[in-house]
């Protein structure tokens, strides 16, 4: 080595030791197997999660049988999908009156992508029945945002479709949460073992602060007071809009469909000879006429439905429509209880071809 | 490519890997080559600037040696190009938004148009760096290289590419053209830096990153909370980029090149002037000796040097952002080492047996005069800063108070360490032998033994602590 390189690094030339190297990545390597008995402890009485890649132990509410059950009864030849959104647009036994078939449907509020990839694969396909077409109602960003409604609030849902265990689900949510190389964590728990410790340390160290400064009796107060002051409410508007709207990250429909459930759930349908139709709801307009579109939205859906019908499912967007005016919403996107009837017979005339 | 990435580390064993397997000419030019990968890897576009600002510094150096009776007109062409690309990408819209208002008072046309082009990734960096280069040149200090390969790999050597050290071309260019041999000791202290960056980014500057963000997203926070969201980033920016130099030099140190030593404790400082001793060196050293000594420094008298001081860290202040709260804090800065010089010369002494007595409050109060920096620094509308500095400490509610501090009890496992750190350092700072910053270069059976487990606990740590929130380097955006 030149000695203007080496002085500060080798001053006195001596030879190098071969052994100095292999030490250490040895010891740094082993020294973190001392998780494994930890996470033993932690783990010995806890129920195994069907998503580890959100916690290894999840204490999760027991599967829910009556859709289910219900699907396998009525034999449905269509079947809707969605939350709160299809929930206050669409009347199922009023859509079969209308189309002359069988419609039902598997509506839970407070869901997302997650619950209805599942409520295919566990209710509508493990009933065994095959309809001719199953419909997914979503807005915006959510058919690629694996993890909306996946949080502690609304998870519940999601476990009362959720199967033993659910690879595919598991595999998106740790390509959303570490990127393309979601395996070497993986791996490393594997030989570590660490997340239920990591989990643990976790809940000790927001714990801890609260419970010091107002003892454990009035802990929770202090916790729901930090939770008041960063309500979406509190954050600056410009701020909150952004979360609000989901552009970013989210707006970016091809860096967010390897990280999402979107290509398990079309590929879900296509095996069982199910075609998939996505339905994308319209959001409260404005006064003036239908909601603002950004240029990143339009993009974002511009390239979902190109993906989703060259990949052989179906795209319909009420965005836009004048037969949905301002006057047909109660709170945020929810549509009057009142328009349930004459929403569900516009849905079954624009969507006429499906339905013949 | 981001330091904290796995890409990156497959990146760098490859490159490593390679580079070792190659003669010296051709190290360079596989050096060069992952360079600009390194810096295209996510927008390519990005390597036409560099590239181009690289080949009119080569072409200017050399012509300002072949040509000496026009070597102020190549050093203004080096200046020109360099200063041109920042502008353009960096401050145009922020001087269109800001001369607009101006031109319309007067009458004038007003509307400039501005530009919606994303700002190149560590481009203050590689213009300085390529800027010492050619001023060396021009003053005589350095010779110009022939090598269009040695000094395009001075320029964009990936290490330090994105956010410095910002190296001098006297410093690291004969390290390039230097035959360089792995050495089995660089490694070694090269991963243990390494692994302590990755601490401090993966572990400490995210953890506190999320306080910090959280808190600079209210719309109106109480006094309590606002400095708790302060003291959240005052740790974050300090861990975040201490972290990106210390992986930085880590890095370099397996390539066979030694990196200056960017940060020396500053929250150790004694005051303003011993903070920006310590504080991003590479960049405090460049402005001192490309513009404030060049400016006349302390050679004309009082009122000029307090002057050049004040010039000198305003343009300091905006050459981070193209925004008023930078010039603000650059002020700011500046007028604490205007202050502390005029202290200096006018006040007494403390008596010899009282100055080792006020070392600690020294510190605390240089850390809390940093800190106001840093709400300047953070809080970029102009508006919400003036609103923060004016908030009053008596309108908190006991539990506004005790959301705080549960802020900052949040943040005390993340600082620990690094205080401790500090705290070593500091302590060795006198002591004899190998100096703080650099791993015994030769160490027995027990320091190894200890550096492995150190390395382990790191990897412990960065498994168990590590935030879910990856947040990109902060100096990135600079």
């Amino acid at each position: 080595m030149s000695s203007a390189v080496s002085s500060p690094v080798n001053p006195s030339g001596r030879p190098p030791r071969p052994w100095a190297l292999a030490l250490l990545p040895c010891l740094a390597l082993c020294l973190p197997l001392l998780l494994r008995p930890v996470a033993a402890t932690l783990t010995a009485d806890a129920t195994p999660s069907y998503l580890p890649s959100l916690g290894a132990t999840y204490a999760r509410r027991a599967f829910d049988p009556t859709f289910r059950e219900d699907i396998r009864r009525i034999q449905p030849k269509y079947v809707l999908i969605g939350d709160s959104m299809l929930g206050s647009r669409i009347d199922p036994r009023h859509l079969s009156y209308v189309i002359k078939q069988q419609a039902w449907w598997v509506m839970q509020p407070g869901t997302g992508p997650a619950y209805w990839y599942l409520a295919l694969k566990n209710v509508v396909l493990g009933a065994n029945v095959r309809p001719k077409v199953v419909f997914v109602f979503f807005r915006d960003f959510n058919m690629t945002d694996v993890m909306f409604r996946l949080d502690d609030q609304f998870r519940w849902s999601v476990d009362t479709v959720a199967g033993p265990i659910e690879p595919e689900l598991d595999r998106a949510v740790a390509r959303r949460l570490e990127g393309t190389w979601y395996r070497v964590p993986r791996a490393l728990d594997a030989v570590y073992g660490y997340r239920p410790v990591r989990e643990a340390a976790d809940q000790a160290l927001r714990r801890w602060p609260p419970r010091l400064l107002a003892g454990p009796a009035h802990a929770e107060t202090l916790q729901s007071h930090l939770n008041t002051i960063f309500a979406l409410d509190k954050l600056r508007p410009a701020l909150a809009a952004d979360i609000a709207s989901g552009d970013g990250e989210l707006g970016d429909f091809h860096r967010m469909l390897p990280r999402s459930i979107l290509p398990d759930f079309i590929a879900l349908a296509r095996a069982n000879g199910v075609t998939l139709c996505l339905v994308r709801v319209q959001r409260r307009p404005g006064p003036d006429g239908p909601p603002p579109q950004s240029t990143i939205l339009q993009r974002y859906v511009a390239d979902l439905r190109t993906y989703v019908e060259r990949s052989g499912a179906l795209f319909h967007d009420d965005t836009g429509d004048p037969d949905y005016p301002l006057d047909w919403y109660t709170d945020g996107d929810h549509m009057a209880g009142r328009h349930r009837q004459r929403y569900t017979e516009l849905f079954a005339q624009k969507l006429a071809d499906v339905f013949r | 490519m981001i330091f904290h990435s796995l890409d990156f580390l497959v990146f760098f064993v490859v490159t490593v890997a390679v580079y070792w397997a190659l003669p010296h000419r051709w190290q360079n030019r596989w050096l060069l080559v992952t360079s600009y990968f390194f810096y295209g890897y996510i927008h390519p576009w990005f390597l036409g600037l560099i590239a181009f600002s690289t080949l009119v510094d080569w072409w200017a150096a050399r012509r300002m040696e072949s040509a000496p009776t026009h070597r102020r007109w190549y050093l203004g062409l080096s200046i020109g190009t360099n200063m041109g690309m920042l502008g353009f990408f960096k401050y145009f819209n922020f001087f269109a938004a800001n001369l607009s208002p101006i031109l319309a008072s007067l009458g004038l046309a007003s509307t400039i148009p501005s530009i919606t082009v994303l700002l190149p990734v560590g481009i203050s960096f590689f213009t300085f760096q390529a800027l010492s280069y050619t001023i060396d040149v021009y003053r005589g200090r350095l010779r110009a290289r022939q090598s269009l390969v040695d000094v395009a790999t001075f320029v964009a050597l990936f290490p330090q590419l994105v956010a410095g050290p910002i190296e001098r071309a006297s410093a690291l260019l004969p390290q390039v053209e230097a035959r360089r041999t792995f050495s089995l000791d660089a490694a070694r202290t090269g991963l243990l830096l390494m692994a302590w960056g990755y601490f401090k980014k993966l572990v400490v500057a995210d953890s506190a990153g999320v306080i910090a963000n959280k808190v600079f997203s209210v719309e109106a926070p109480g006094f309590a909370l606002l400095w708790a969201g302060v003291f959240a980033f005052g740790l974050q920016i300090y861990a975040d980029f201490s972290a990106y130099s210390d992986i930085a030099r880590g890095t370099a140190r397996w390539l066979g090149f030694d990196l200056m030593v960017n940060f020396d404790q500053p929250y150790f400082a004694l005051g303003p002037r011993d903070f920006w001793r310590r504080w991003h060196i590479s960049l405090s050293t460049w402005f001192r000796d490309y513009v404030y000594i060049p400016l006349g420094g302390s050679r004309r008298g009082l009122p000029r040097e307090l002057g050049h001081l004040l010039l000198t860290f305003l343009l300091s202040g905006l050459w981070h952002g193209a925004s008023w709260n930078f010039v603000m804090w650059g002020g700011y800065h500046g007028l604490l080492l205007v202050l502390s010089r005029l202290a200096g010369r006018w006040l007494p002494s403390p008596p010899p047996s009282a100055v080792p007595l006020l070392v600690p409050f020294r510190i605390v109060g240089m850390v809390l005069l940093a800190h106001v920096g840093w709400l300047m620094f953070r809080e970029t509308d102009t508006a919400m800063l003036l609103r923060h500095l004016t908030l009053s400490p008596w309108a908190d509610s006991a539990l506004d108070r005790q959301a705080a501090l549960t802020l900052i009890l949040m943040l005390l496992p993340w600082a620990a360490p690094v205080f401790v750190e500090g705290v070593w350092m500091e302590w060795h700072r006198s002591s004899p032998g190998v100096p703080p910053g650099h791993p015994s270069p030769h160490p027995d059976w027990p320091q190894l033994v200890l550096q492995g487990c150190f390395l382990g606990a790191i990897l412990i740590s960065i498994l168990l602590f590590r935030s879910t929130a990856s947040l990109d380097f902060i100096y990135f955006q600079f």
